[in-house]
């Protein structure tokens, strides 16, 4: 493994009733990079991220992070990575405060340390000023915040953002764009997936294109664009489409 | 050391997270700790009316010859017996012409054999007879004679350990301790009879009602965590530090320190709004509550291990709940069920924990008459402790 890897997944497999959702996916990820994983519904995407994120048994393969395997060292790879997952995993009744002391508490912080952090994370989600109002009261872009400021309560070094723009409006979006380049800047290595093909082409310094448990090409978007033409000319959908195919794609 | 200061440590974030939500969940407050109290209110004014006379007449009577054990018991009794409550000695023939004249609501007979069987360690018996129109009479003399059966039985076990005792440590060639049973016997069971008050509704009502909400809001423990799975956040502690065990610990923790508050609240309220009488040993019915609350966290958890949705874990918790209600006794007096159906209501924690809060706070038993409903319920939350934590999985 490189030194510059900081995520090594090699031929990563995962069955469902001896149906392969993931089948023999291999990637690295450097450190500080943004990488994204694209594929249509059903490509295996979230399959692939729940086991990258230790909560989702490998069938095969193994995942190795900050070099330690998922696979045989799961609590040492936890303390590594954060996950906003493409549900809002919150408390509705508590305030965003709450949700984040409470989560930052149980990755092991003190009161206070919970407390500081809590606040550097609404600050960093503009969300600062609305601490301590209840979070079912929050429109869907403000929750999408809270669901990105408690991924990074343990300063992760590598964060797992699944489709954390899915459903909000463009400012909320791009206060997030905002919010992501500068956790990579700080050298927070980050693992993307979306369906918008134009965020993956502003943010992802690669991109893996999944479908069907595979991934079927890995470039960054410019060199996947030039696939097809002029990669000023073509857009990231239109390779998108050309590899995944046109016809729909009802799977979860 | 330092993992199990980690598994404590987030047991308690756990549980205390999980009980500021429930602090803010406005409709959960009002239906753990206002609607039951709507209920006690609204059925002591129904039960208030149909209730039997306050001065209960309980009859006694003996087929064993002058000199038995059973004349020792029903002397004191009698003697023992006040306001509320008159214990009356009567003749076999007597009593059982007058209940089938219906005069009597029922007595309690000890049979010719009794002294014997008690006094040879064989298994003693009283007899009741009642008319099963006259529920508090039969409840009454039902409580009479099992805390008699329990005393003695108590004074047994004592009895041989002391004699197992004396004869390991007494020098070779001397006797045990004989001629200790007659009166010693008969003055427990004269303790345990004294001074019952006559029931009142709120006596039943504020103890059936807890362990109808008690057990309800415990069992809607199911949906919440359901509802976490669903949401995510369940996974979301997952892959951070939380652990399995962590989970199900803090889940059963949060649900049972709910329960005690609200047992808390039931008997506070029942006390300073109701006059509830807790019977001679009100410590004995705080015991009940909490284990009470622990057999019904443990149900709460269990169900959403085997629910798959929020919507059939509430639906579970739901039925369940008030099936069990019903048939444990929480809506209508156990005693007054016929006694087959009362055998099979103690498939229920209720109607333990119902059986053990009337015997306590109606007919003014002792502790060791609830010692099968205690134990009872300590085994229903071990099992649905251990099913739960069996069960629980997170993916």
């Amino acid at each position: 493994m490189p030194e510059t890897d900081f995520v090594l997944v090699q031929d990563l497999r995962k069955a469902f009733n001896g149906h392969m959702a993931v089948d023999g996916v291999s990637f690295n990820i450097e450190k500080g990079e943004i990488f994204g994983l694209l594929g249509p519904n059903g490509a295996g995407k979230t399959t692939t991220i729940r086991m990258m994120a230790t909560t989702l048994p490998i069938t095969g393969g193994d995942v190795i992070i900050g070099g330690h395997s998922v696979h045989r060292n799961p609590a040492e790879v936890r303390h590594l990575i954060g996950v906003c997952p493409q549900e809002l995993a919150l408390y509705l009744e508590l305030s965003a405060l709450d949700n984040l002391v409470f989560f930052g508490r149980m990755e092991g912080l003190s009161k206070a340390e919970a407390l500081e952090a809590a606040m550097r994370n609404l600050e960093l989600v503009g969300l600062a000023d609305r601490a301590k109002h209840r979070v079912a009261k929050f429109s869907g872009g403000m929750k999408r915040r809270v669901n990105l400021a408690i991924a990074l309560m343990n300063k992760p070094e590598l964060l797992f953002l699944d489709e954390p723009t899915v459903g909000v409006d463009p400012q909320s979006r791009n206060h997030i764009f905002d919010t992501i380049e500068g956790l990579r800047d700080q050298g927070t290595t980050i693992l993307y997936t979306t369906h918008y093909m134009e965020e993956a082409d502003r943010l992802c310094r690669r991109i893996a294109v999944m479908d069907a448990g595979r991934v079927i090409a890995l470039d960054t978007p410019r060199n996947l664009k030039s696939r097809l033409g002029d990669p000023d000319k073509v857009t990231l959908e239109d390779i998108f489409l050309d590899l995944t195919g046109r016809r729909l794609r009802d799977a979860g | 050391m330092k993992s199990m200061r980690t598994f404590l440590r987030q047991v308690g974030l756990l549980a205390g997270k999980d009980l500021k939500v429930f602090a803010r969940d406005r409709g959960a407050l009002l239906f753990a700790f206002v609607f039951p109290f709507v209920f006690v209110v609204m059925f002591s004014m129904v039960m208030v009316w149909n209730s039997e006379p306050e001065h209960m007449v309980v009859y006694v009577a003996t087929e064993e010859e002058d000199g038995g054990l059973s004349r020792h018991i029903i002397d004191a009794m009698v003697s023992g017996s006040g306001e509320g409550l008159d214990i009356r000695e009567t003749d076999p023939d007597k009593a059982r012409a007058s209940l089938v004249k219906e005069e009597i609501g029922g007595y309690l007979l000890f049979p010719r054999e009794f002294s014997d069987d008690v006094i040879s360690g064989e298994q003693g018996a009283i007899v009741v007879y009642f008319d099963p129109d006259a529920a508090t009479t039969r409840a009454a003399l039902m409580s009479i004679a099992q805390t008699v059966i329990a005393e003695l039985e108590a004074y047994r076990i004592t009895y041989e350990a002391v004699a197992e005792l004396a004869a390991t440590s007494a020098p070779t060639g001397t006797g045990g301790p004989a001629g200790v049973p007659g009166t010693a016997a008969v003055s427990i069971v004269y303790e345990e009879v004294g001074k019952i008050d006559p029931p009142r509704p709120v006596d039943f009502l504020v103890p059936s009602y807890l362990t109808m909400f008690v057990f309800f809001s415990l069992a809607m423990t199911a949906e919440t965590l359901v509802a976490e799975k669903e949401d995510f956040t369940l996974e979301r502690l997952v892959s951070g530090t939380a652990t399995r065990s962590s989970l199900v610990a803090g889940k059963l923790t949060s649900s049972f320190v709910r329960g005690l508050i609200q047992a808390a609240v039931f008997w506070v309220a029942g006390l300073l709004i109701f006059n509830v009488r807790m019977g001679h040993y009100a410590w004995t019915v705080v015991l009940v509550s909490v284990l009470l609350a622990l057999a019904a966290s443990g149900v709460g958890v269990f169900l959403a291990t085997v629910a798959k949705t929020r919507r059939s874990a509430g639906a579970m918790a739901v039925l369940i709940s008030l099936s069990f209600a019903a048939f444990g006794g929480s809506w209508w007096p156990l005693f007054i069920m016929p006694v087959w159906l009362q055998n099979l209501a103690r498939i229920t924690p209720h109607a333990w924990a119902n059986s053990a809060f009337n015997k306590l706070m109606l007919f003014g038993a002792s502790p060791a008459s609830v010692v099968p409903e205690i134990t009872a319920l300590a085994v229903f939350a071990v099992a649905f402790f251990g099913l739960a934590v069996w069960r629980f999985k997170v993916n």
